[in-house]
């Protein structure tokens, strides 16, 4: 994505312009959000063309014909308006890599995907035909890839018009491999629906092959191979062959329709968009994808500052500041998967004190209100239980804590499903939360591998989830709906170390270590403290340890011929542990600061002595060192035998968030004046007594502001992000242990 | 799914002496026209291949004598001359041999570490790139396959001289002791899309070219 310039609108409509696309002959492009908060793509039409009075009449009739295509596969135009004096269409924006992207990069898709992804084009086509539009311009660019299945978009609209095609019989523009004999000849009026069936002949080819079948080079050349050369399909699977050849006929009246391509492809089995579609490579490149995209917009503003968002947009024009992850390009972005846990010990003893509860579920239907369940997803076996365990512990005290009490209208229950923090058994694990009806949100997922593919499920159903330790931007793509993050991401709870070493310390030049082998996190964590140094004008030196090599003390050598007075490690406990024993060799005695990732026991055995001094940020507290916790404390204690583990009393703040926004809508109920509590809420007294919807809860939690023990909560009204300044932790490193010192933005001088 | 490259690349094969090198590196790289049909040959076309671009303290490119872990360095430049109302596109390309896998690990790291310490950068007296960010995946991170290490840096392009910007789009990618890299400076009325395309296709044309040779 581009920023935007000056000139450039800050709304359309009702629609917040956030960023450029692109620019082409027609019109410039722009990534929006709505009022729901849905992301488009807007299409804006430059005024010379809305000014030609047979430009007007077609793109209206276009746009009204876009609006009735209706399939999962296309994307829809959402929003239009024929009549503005530039007029301008929205579709739903779609975050996913091209079609031509994936296959460049990772190559040809295999048999089934190729089988799958023309079945649902076809379907799309059919689609685009049904309403009398010919899409005109199908080509590995106008396929997006989804989880679920691909999009076609961009169809039909004004093509005529638009500078891609052919705008003379011997000059073409833009990329002729999968125009059709008849497009290649300029044949005008013959352009119809088979058309676009060559085209995705040529787009399936070149899925297939990992080349178009016309070739690639000159442009006359490969017209010419088009009209007269029998298609190059080597490398296609053989069962595909006969199809395809169908599809590549010179003749238009030889080629099969849409229709009779998805019958032929299908087969029997249609593809249901149960998102197994796509190999495992380019599953990954469109979640992640679909992920980054949606985390920038928000980002932006908090990466310079540690103030709060702004309500606009993110800055016009080129005076944009300097931002972590700002102008990237919205095609190519990285990962932001696979985020960190905090390990804590603790959580075995707690949870198996837990086992005992079970029989209360039943007990408590005997005060005869109602009961809702709170769902709690968690790794509760695994190599993550300590914190899916301390989670489930913390949320417990909260319910336990309400149900204790005398004037409440309703018991709760805590509904807890394990997924063993295993990614493949996360969707189901979801499910199982969904069925059950009285699960009215849930509290969880443990780790983001997990929770990139529950959200999906929890979507669907629109049941709120609550992340406690989830830290990645956004774990899924365009459609999560549901999930709210009660902690800042990895990337921004690293930010506070920018102004503590610009401000808070007398450090000049700052080393920065980037450590490859721990991927994302480091990447994440590194260009966030980079862009904010650089945006404090403090000099930095970024070292990255490369991919093939573990020995970390070439790096740190080097940081210190360059009489570096800090260093920022941005990868995990293990990295840190080497930089820290190489630092203690050399004498260093300047700042060294991680991140949370580094608050790991693994950190302090590795390290040893060499640990001492170091700083760490955390977006989670020590319930033990914070006075405003103690009755916290005080009361998990006396119920688990145990001081409480890391992440629980967040979990518990999580618990008692949701417990109060489900008490704020009983008491919204009709038939109940807001006030004290009355014994009325019994069975029978009538239709009030009905669960709130998970519907209306997800809704009031979106906008819910909370005060607790751990922080404030409150979420971005559009990602569902953590939407408050702050919300993170320093802690020191002092005689071998982790010492909570307080909130980072507040400084630690 | 694979755990390990599909290619297993043969040392036996690497180049072991820069005219060696040179020589593949010229058999890899590719003709003006692979970034599209109406590119030519910019003159000069080609750099002097004992040398290559170093981003010096200032964050400005210089060029400097290859360092001994570097065999050679092949950069190409092409052009597509501005029409129909569109600007020119540059686009250059870059095969780097080495000595040893190592080496040419280091550049990838150093590649990264550019746009950490530098944003922006200076590439002549009047152009610059700025807003940049890079990404590194090495083989199997992300979904990446094709290549034993892979990077994209974007960012925007400013010709003063032309009073533009424009989308900039940069990749490099490493199979054993040689990297590859595409670079393509935009200008009015190319869309980033556009230029995302035209810079594939020469890359993915490149490293197979290596690919080939090598296994």
């Amino acid at each position: 994505m581009q920023p935007l310039r000056s000139a450039d609108p800050s709304r359309i409509a009702d629609h917040r312009i956030m960023g450029r696309l692109g620019a082409g002959g027609m019109g410039v492009v722009y990534v929006a959000r709505s009022p729901g908060g849905e992301l488009l793509a807007v299409k804006v039409i430059h005024p010379e063309h809305a000014n030609d009075h047979g430009f007007r009449a077609r793109f209206r009739r276009e746009v009204a014909a876009a609006r009735k295509v209706s399939s999962r596969w296309a994307v829809p135009v959402i929003d239009a308006d024929t009549d503005a004096d530039a007029p301008w269409l929205a579709s739903a924006y779609i975050a996913g890599p091209a079609l031509g992207e994936a296959v460049a990069a990772h190559g040809p898709l295999p048999p089934d995907a190729v089988r799958a992804l023309g079945t649902m084009l076809a379907e799309a086509l059919e689609s685009v035909h049904a309403v009398g539009l010919v899409h005109r311009d199908l080509k590995p660019g106008n396929v997006l890839l989804a989880l679920d299945g691909p999009r076609l978009i961009d169809f039909g609209i004004a093509r005529a018009l638009d500078d891609t095609v052919i705008t003379t019989t011997d000059m073409v523009i833009g990329s002729p491999g999968y125009l059709s004999p008849e497009q290649a000849q300029a044949a005008g009026a013959a352009i119809g629906p088979p058309s676009d069936v060559f085209s995705l002949g040529c787009v399936l080819a070149y899925a297939a092959c990992g080349r178009p079948p016309f070739g690639t080079g000159d442009a006359p050349a490969m017209l010419y191979r088009t009209v007269h050369d029998p298609a190059g399909l080597a490398g296609a699977p053989e069962d595909l062959l006969p199809l395809l050849e169908r599809c590549l006929a010179k003749d238009a009246g030889l080629r099969p329709t849409a229709a009779e391509v998805r019958r032929e492809l299908a087969d029997g089995h249609l593809p249901d968009g149960g998102g197994d579609w796509l190999p495992e490579h380019l599953v990954h490149l469109v979640a992640t994808r679909s992920a980054a995209m949606l985390a920038l917009p928000d980002i932006e503003p908090t990466a310079v500052s540690t103030a709060p968002p702004p309500d606009e947009g993110p800055p016009a024009d080129e005076a944009a500041p300097a931002s972590v992850v700002g102008a990237t390009s919205r095609r190519r972005l990285f990962a932001i998967v696979g985020g960190a846990v905090l390990a804590a010990g603790g959580g075995f003893a707690a949870w198996a004190t837990l086992r005992d509860d079970e029989g209360q579920k039943e007990a408590s239907n005997t005060s005869g209100l109602p009961v809702y369940a709170i769902g709690l997803h968690a790794a509760l076996s695994g190599a993550h239980a300590p914190a899916g365990n301390a989670q489930r512990t913390g949320a417990q005290l909260a319910i336990d804590q309400f149900n204790a009490r005398r004037n409440k209208r309703f018991e709760l229950r805590l509904e807890t499903a394990d997924d063993g923090g295993r990614q493949d058994r996360a969707s189901a694990t979801a499910a199982k939360l969904v069925a059950d009806r009285s699960v009215l949100a849930v509290i969880g997922t443990t780790t983001d591998d997990t929770a990139i593919e529950a959200v999906e499920v929890y979507d669907e159903a629109l049941l709120a989830m609550l992340g406690v330790s989830l830290g990645n931007q956004r774990p899924s793509g365009v459609s999560t709906r549901s999930l709210l993050l009660t902690r800042p991401s990895d990337a921004r709870h690293a930010l506070p170390i920018g102004p503590y070493l610009s401000g808070g310390t007398k450090t000049r030049r700052t080393g920065l270590i980037d450590d490859r082998t721990a991927d994302n996190y480091s990447w994440m964590t590194t260009r966030a403290v980079a862009g904010a140094l650089q945006a404090l004008q403090h000099p930095v030196v970024p070292r990255v340890l490369r991919s093939l090599s573990t020995d970390y003390r070439p790096i740190v050598r080097s940081l210190l011929d360059q009489r570096v007075d800090s260093i920022v490690f941005g990868g995990g406990a293990h990295g840190a542990a080497e930089v820290a024993r190489e630092l203690q060799r050399a004498g260093f005695t300047g700042p060294k600061l991680a991140t949370q990732a580094v608050v790991d026991p693994l950190f302090l055995k590795e390290a040893g002595g060499a640990a001492e001094g170091w700083l760490l940020t955390s977006t989670f507290i020590d319930p033990v060192a914070k006075p405003e916790a103690a009755r916290f404390t005080a009361a998990y204690r006396k119920r688990f035998n145990a001081t409480p583990p890391a992440t629980a009393v967040e979990a518990y703040d999580a618990a008692n968030l949701l417990l109060r926004t489900i008490e704020e809508l009983v008491g919204d109920a009709p038939g109940k004046s807001g006030g004290t509590p009355s014994t009325s809420a019994t069975p029978g007294a009538g239709p009030e007594s009905g669960p709130p919807t998970r519907k209306a809860l997800l809704a009031r939690l979106r906008t819910a502001q909370y005060d607790g023990i751990s922080k404030k909560i409150a979420f971005t009204a559009e990602d569902g992000e953590y939407g408050l300044p702050g919300g993170t932790f320093f802690y020191e490193v002092k005689r071998g242990r982790f010492v909570f010192i307080g909130d980072a933005a507040a400084g630690t001088a | 799914m694979p755990t390990a490259p599909d290619y297993t690349l043969s040392p036996r094969k690497f180049p072991a002496t820069s005219a060696e090198a040179l020589r593949f590196a010229r058999q890899a790289a590719v003709e003006p026209t692979v970034f599209g049909p109406d590119f030519a040959r910019e003159s000069p076309f080609e750099d002097d291949p004992g040398r290559w671009a170093v981003l010096d303290e200032r964050c400005v490119w210089q060029r400097e004598k290859l360092p001994r872990g570097a065999l050679t360095s092949l950069a190409q430049h092409s052009k597509l001359p501005a029409q129909g109302g569109k600007g020119p596109v540059e686009g250059v390309t870059v095969v780097s041999v080495h000595r040893d896998i190592d080496s040419a690990d280091q550049e990838m790291a150093t590649t990264l570490e550019e746009v950490l310490r530098c944003p922006r950068q200076q590439l002549s007296a009047d152009e610059e790139v700025s807003g940049l960010i890079s990404t590194g995946s090495p083989w199997g991170k992300r979904g990446q396959k094709a290549n034993d290490d892979m990077i994209w840096e974007t960012g925007t392009y400013t010709n003063r001289s032309m009073g533009q910007s424009s989308p900039y789009g940069w990749a490099t990618a490493r199979l054993g002791p040689v990297t590859v890299s595409v670079t393509v400076k935009g200008s009015k009325g190319h869309t980033a899309e556009e230029l995302d395309t035209i810079l594939r296709t020469p890359l993915v044309q490149i490293l197979a070219n290596v690919k080939n040779t090598l296994i």
